[in-house]
């Protein structure tokens, strides 16, 4: 549809009112009681903010699932990520341990046991460093 | 031969056996510290060189000693009474 030039300047003034952003004149006040069209585009912009004002309700719920819908990509994420450490740790472990066994078959089991005596000593001992490095960190944390 | 030496050539089942059991301690070990946001490379070497010393030390410390709880949103390791966490900021407790 040709709209007339009357028309198109109108329409473009009745945006900028809708949006406050210019006042009502008498000129384009008295140019919608004549022109249908343009009184008919007016009322269409008052339709258009009722639907856009219904729809503002719903999208904080789509909101929600969206977020909701990362959080499990991030858990999935991270229990694959999981899973790759638990396959790389199995492999380096059999390898360090088939290493100690090859020692042991190599004679070196004496050296072995006083290793594994000694550290029945020491793996207790390290509890309380343990514990005051694990205190130090938290209070790191909280401080910072 | 001393008496272990001649036990273990007698028995290499049994150094297979303990050698499986290390493995099992030091896997067991790293599953559990990732599940609680521990540095689990270092508990699961850790878990590696003694039974079942280190797997005592390993409990007392993350189940007794130093209680924490892990982040509802960044699952990190945090202090059972938080109530917001101290990483992210997400209130923890009510």
């Amino acid at each position: 549809m040709i709209m007339s030039k009357d028309c198109e300047s109108c329409q473009k003034k009745l945006v900028d009112i809708f949006y406050n952003e210019e006042n009502m004149n008498n000129e384009v006040k008295n140019h919608i009681k004549t022109c249908h069209s343009c009184k008919e585009f007016f009322g269409r912009l008052y339709q258009m903010k009722d639907i856009m004002d219904k729809a503002k309700i719903e999208p904080s719920i789509e909101y929600a699932e969206i977020l909701q819908s990362f959080k499990e990509v991030e858990i999935i994420k991270e229990k694959r990520r999981n899973l790759f450490d638990l396959i790389l740790f199995i492999i380096i472990s059999g390898v360090l341990l088939g290493l100690v066994a090859l020692l042991i078959v190599e004679k070196y089991l004496v050296e072995i046991i006083y290793f594994q005596l000694v550290m029945y000593i020491i793996i207790p001992l390290s509890l309380p460093v343990i514990i005051k490095i694990r205190s130090l960190k938290e209070e790191y944390n909280e401080r910072y | 031969m001393s008496g272990i030496e001649k036990i273990l050539s007698i028995h290499p089942i049994l150094l297979v056996f303990l050698m499986l059991l290390l493995l099992s301690q030091g896997v067991w070990i790293f599953y559990d510290a990732s599940k609680r946001g521990e540095n689990k490379w270092l508990w699961g070497i850790y878990g590696l060189i003694q039974i079942p010393t280190s797997l005592i030390v390993y409990l007392i410390v993350t189940r007794k000693l130093l209680k924490t709880k892990n982040c509802i949103k960044c699952n990190r390791n945090i202090k059972v009474d938080s109530v917001y966490c101290p990483y992210c900021g997400e209130k923890v407790k009510n």
